[in-house]
């Protein structure tokens, strides 16, 4: 079995090592515009091949998909399916696990997910607004207050900014620091994107455990795989600024110990309400994975924060360790419309993936970038652990340096407890060097029983409060001293 | 008397607008607070009077604070230090400006043995560390706001009341320090927690963590072993406002007395222990402190849960005053802080010992002092014993646990 799978990341390298190791035996190409080693040595030890060709061009991808004739075509980011990618290879007759470009909008476009989840009551919703003036965004996020502003284009996870208020003396600071990011923002995502009428999105911000949930589906049939947490700030203990993701825990069963089964299968109800909304939007099939970044919240429990249709990454590196069966099996099954009836087996087995980047990731790429690597892979498969390579690249002289983005990710499974593949974890990161001596960033804390029980805690309080709020349904009482009752009603 | 750091990642963050009402909530531990913060122009930096209400702080995405008299800061160019306890904060700045790299200020700070029994911030133009003595005397616990800042202060009202949440405790031994892009820690090692006594005694806010402990409970629970040690009998119990509130009401509890809040005070949470003023106007400031409800001690036997007896001044005049207009049956003295017999040699309280009442008498005489009936004070080893359940070996050195008058 041949399979061409598109792009060269991290989430890539996962895919490619989780897609070698299925019964299959597939050989594996990848397109690829960077030099990413893991992926190079999978293509090789699999009898593919590299096509060197940029991800996001559906001409460069059909012509390598034209001379490779792969049985599957398996893209990895998202940027090619917003450009459509997956529509033209399958116009071309390819079996393709991606979804077209209209359906990879719940994504791309954030004001399109809110809307739909909004006419389809779909639950977990939140309340928003979009806008396109800068003026009216920046007046609407003073008077609104305690927001989150994100560019209403996925902009690779950048630019979304949370102005919190948790207590009443700092609304003033805060809607003062909202109206500017909102206005500089707006002027911002104008010049730089066009393939979107909104610019940006302002929403309501909520608090409480944050995890994702990705799920495989063929348009009708959903599978969900095992719920994974991200790590979104920089630093270790929860500090500093916000990033693609720092690392991520799974396991041991497709819960997380702060996740209880029916909060699992309310999030699946809401990826599959989806997906039934998208089909009646667009009467196309979705085929791919769909992913809910979901967020615990005394409001209303399991709430979505966004849509994914792809695979998150560091997410997917967990599952490396924790899918039993044929992921080939599952990807084609998906590709062509034949999920029903699989039965996803998986290890028991908890897994902690810590992601390693360069100083000056996220803020400051230019400081990030072009550092050289060194990593010594035998001491990584000494502890135990999988490597898997992201934001590197070969310079002119052939070394492997630094893109700006997160270097590697490190995943180690332990069978006793998420501590001890934590510790594994730490100890195969000091295989990672930048030989310029220029500082490495990654957290130590992901994984640590004091890290989980202080989620736990969390997860209880929000539990507690949102279960006494669904008795008395969803719906929220605001009174407004001298204007009155307002009612939100969320169900 | 402790240390706030407030520290923005973005550039246009106005770190002021946080820090002032950090600030607020460090008013209970003293006047004066120095400020400096690393502004566009260079570093700017100045005192104010956090119980006053005229007072601003510069527009800066960063901003560090330190309440006197024990905290302290100073600036020299782009650097500006700040220390809580016994250090010398010239010699902070040495070290901070002698490494080229953030790295190795911080391992010359760390390995500096004059800097040990304190806690220090540093601020540059653009980065920052916060560092806890080895010792581990003077506390230091991190938050986060958000994605947009790391903040840090000896205890976690003023993280809470500038919108963050409480992260961990800075160990002893162990500095944290990075900037926009960068965060990591620095542990020599070999340090233990000997966090002030004083701090959950009387200094930290009641609504605070110090070190992972709760200050209300930990406060709440000594009031009832105060009880179980003072062997009387009490019709009322009534707490000095407003750190002796928590112990009066375990004290009540335990000994199954009604708690009164019958003592009023018109200067709100006004620390009299704490103002540097002369014995007159402290005596003034405690008057107004201490106005009690009339008729509702008349014939009573009474317990004043006291958090701290100094010198005796206070409390003397107000026995006196209180038999006088409400002629109650009895009065006992409880004090809920072990006695206070030496000065600390962390600066932590800046006491005369010449003044201090339980290091030159004897409990009796203090009893007469008073003119009470009796005098309890919080056995020592209830405090520690509490505290070594967290793995805290607290600091005694200004405290006893028995009478050392006339030895």
């Amino acid at each position: 079995m041949k399979i061409l799978l598109v792009g060269s990341g991290g989430r890539e390298h996962a895919l490619a090592l989780l897609m070698a190791q299925s019964a299959e035996a597939p050989r594996i190409a990848v397109v690829s515009n960077t030099y990413n080693p893991g992926l190079e040595r999978i293509a090789k030890a699999t009898h593919g091949r590299i096509f060197h060709g940029n991800p996001v061009s559906p001409g460069e991808v059909l012509k390598a998909a034209e001379e490779y004739e792969p049985d599957l075509v398996v893209i990895g980011p998202e940027e090619p399916l917003f450009a459509g990618v997956a529509d033209t290879l399958i116009e071309n007759g390819y079996t393709v696990y991606g979804p077209r470009k209209r359906l990879a909008n719940i994504e791309r476009d954030k004001s399109f997910a809110r809307n739909l989840m909004w006419r389809y009551r779909i639950p977990g919703r939140l309340r928003f607004n979009v806008f396109q003036d800068p003026i009216e965004a920046s007046n609407y996020a003073k008077a609104a207050g305690d927001v989150v502003i994100k560019p209403a284009r996925q902009a690779g996870g950048r630019g979304v900014r949370v102005f919190a208020e948790p207590m009443e003396h700092l609304s003033r600071a805060a809607r003062e620091a909202a109206a500017a990011y909102a206005q500089k923002l707006a002027v911002l995502m104008s010049q730089k994107y066009s393939d979107i009428e909104a610019k940006i999105i302002v929403e309501e911000r909520v608090e409480g455990v944050e995890y994702s949930l990705m799920a495989v589906t063929d348009g009708e049939t959903l599978i969900g795989l095992p719920a994974v947490q991200d790590h979104p700030h920089l630093y270790t203990w929860d500090i500093g600024p916000e990033t693609g993701g720092m690392g991520s825990i799974a396991g041991p069963t497709h819960l997380l110990p702060f996740l209880e089964e029916d909060e699992y299968q309310e999030t699946l109800d809401i990826l599959k309400a989806t997906v039934k909304a998208l089909a009646n939007e667009t009467k196309l099939h979705y085929t791919g994975t769909i992913t809910g970044q979901m967020m615990l919240t005394s409001l209303q429990g399991p709430t979505l924060i966004e849509y994914y249709a792809r695979f998150g990454d560091p997410e997917i590196g967990n599952l490396i360790y924790m899918i039993e069966s044929s992921f080939v099996e599952l990807l084609d099954r998906a590709a062509s419309r034949r999920l029903s009836g699989y039965n996803l087996k998986i290890n028991e087995v908890y897994t902690v993936n810590i992601a390693v980047a360069p100083a000056g990731y996220p803020n400051n790429r230019e400081t990030a970038r072009n550092h050289p690597v060194k990593i010594d892979e035998a001491k990584i498969k000494t502890e135990g652990c999988t490597l898997l390579y992201a934001g590197v690249t070969r310079n002119n002289e052939g070394t492997l340096v630094t893109t700006g983005s997160r270097i590697a990710e490190i995943v180690c499974p332990s069978t006793n407890s998420f501590e001890e593949a934590r510790k594994k974890a730490i100890k195969a990161i000091q295989a990672i060097t930048l030989t310029d001596n220029h500082p490495l960033i990654y957290r130590t804390d992901i994984g640590s029983r004091k890290h989980l029980e202080a989620r736990l805690r969390k997860a209880d309080h929000v539990r507690r409060a949102y279960r006494r709020r669904r008795r008395g349904k969803i719906i929220v009482y605001d009174w407004i001293p001298g204007k009155g009752l307002v009612k939100y009603d969320y169900s | 008397m402790g240390l706030l750091l407030a520290f923005f990642y973005e550039k246009d963050q106005n770190a002021g607008k946080y820090a002032y009402y950090g600030i607020m909530g460090m008013r209970h531990r003293g006047f004066r607070a120095n400020y400096a913060a690393p502004t566009r122009h260079g570093i700017v930096h100045g005192k104010l009077n956090p119980w006053s209400n005229e007072w601003s702080l510069p527009e800066a995405p960063a901003l560090l604070v330190a309440i006197e008299p024990s905290a302290k800061t100073m600036v020299n160019g782009n650097i500006a230090v700040a220390v809580d306890g016994s250090c010398n904060p010239q010699k902070v700045l040495e070290n901070a400006s002698s490494g080229k790299r953030l790295k190795a200020a911080v391992e010359n700070i760390v390995h500096d043995e004059s800097l040990q029994s304190c806690a220090i911030l540093v601020l540059g133009a653009d980065w920052f560390i916060a560092y806890r003595g080895r010792d581990g005397v003077r506390p230091l616990s991190l938050g986060a706001y958000g994605f947009d800042a790391l903040y840090a202060a000896s205890e976690t009202v003023p993280i809470t009341l500038m919108g963050g949440e409480y992260r961990v405790d800075i160990e002893p031994g162990q500095a944290v320090y990075g900037n926009s892009y960068f965060f990591d820690s620095y542990d020599a090692g070999l340090g233990t927690k000997r966090t002030s006594l004083f701090e959950y005694i009387y200094l930290a806010r009641p609504d605070s963590l110090v070190d992972g402990v709760n200050i209300y409970e930990f406060r709440k629970e000594m009031g009832r072993r105060l009880a179980k040690n003072h062997d009387v009998n009490i019709d009322v119990v009534v707490g000095v406002p407003e750190t002796a509130l928590p112990y009066a009401l375990g004290y009540a509890m335990e000994k199954r007395a009604e708690l009164e809040l019958a003592l009023i005070s018109t200067l709100g949470r006004v620390r009299t222990a704490l103002a540097q003023v002369g014995l007159e106007e402290r005596l003034m400031m405690l008057s107004l402190k201490l106005n009690p409800v009339p008729d509702i001690f008349t014939g009573k036997r009474v317990a004043i849960i006291d958090d701290s007896v100094v010198t005796g001044l206070t409390l003397k005049t107000f026995i006196h005053q209180l038999r006088r207009s409400q002629a109650p049956a009895e009065i006992h003295v409880a004090v809920s802080s072990p006695r206070i017999t030496a000065p600390c040699p962390y600066n932590v309280q800046a006491l005369n010992p010449a003044s201090l009442i339980a290091r030159n008498l004897s409990d009796e005489v203090i009893t007469r002092v008073l003119d009470a009936d009796s005098i309890a004070w919080l056995p020592l080893h209830e405090a520690t014993s509490y505290l070594q359940a967290y793995g805290i070996n607290p600091c005694t050195a200004c405290m006893s646990d028995r009478e050392v008058a006339g030895r």
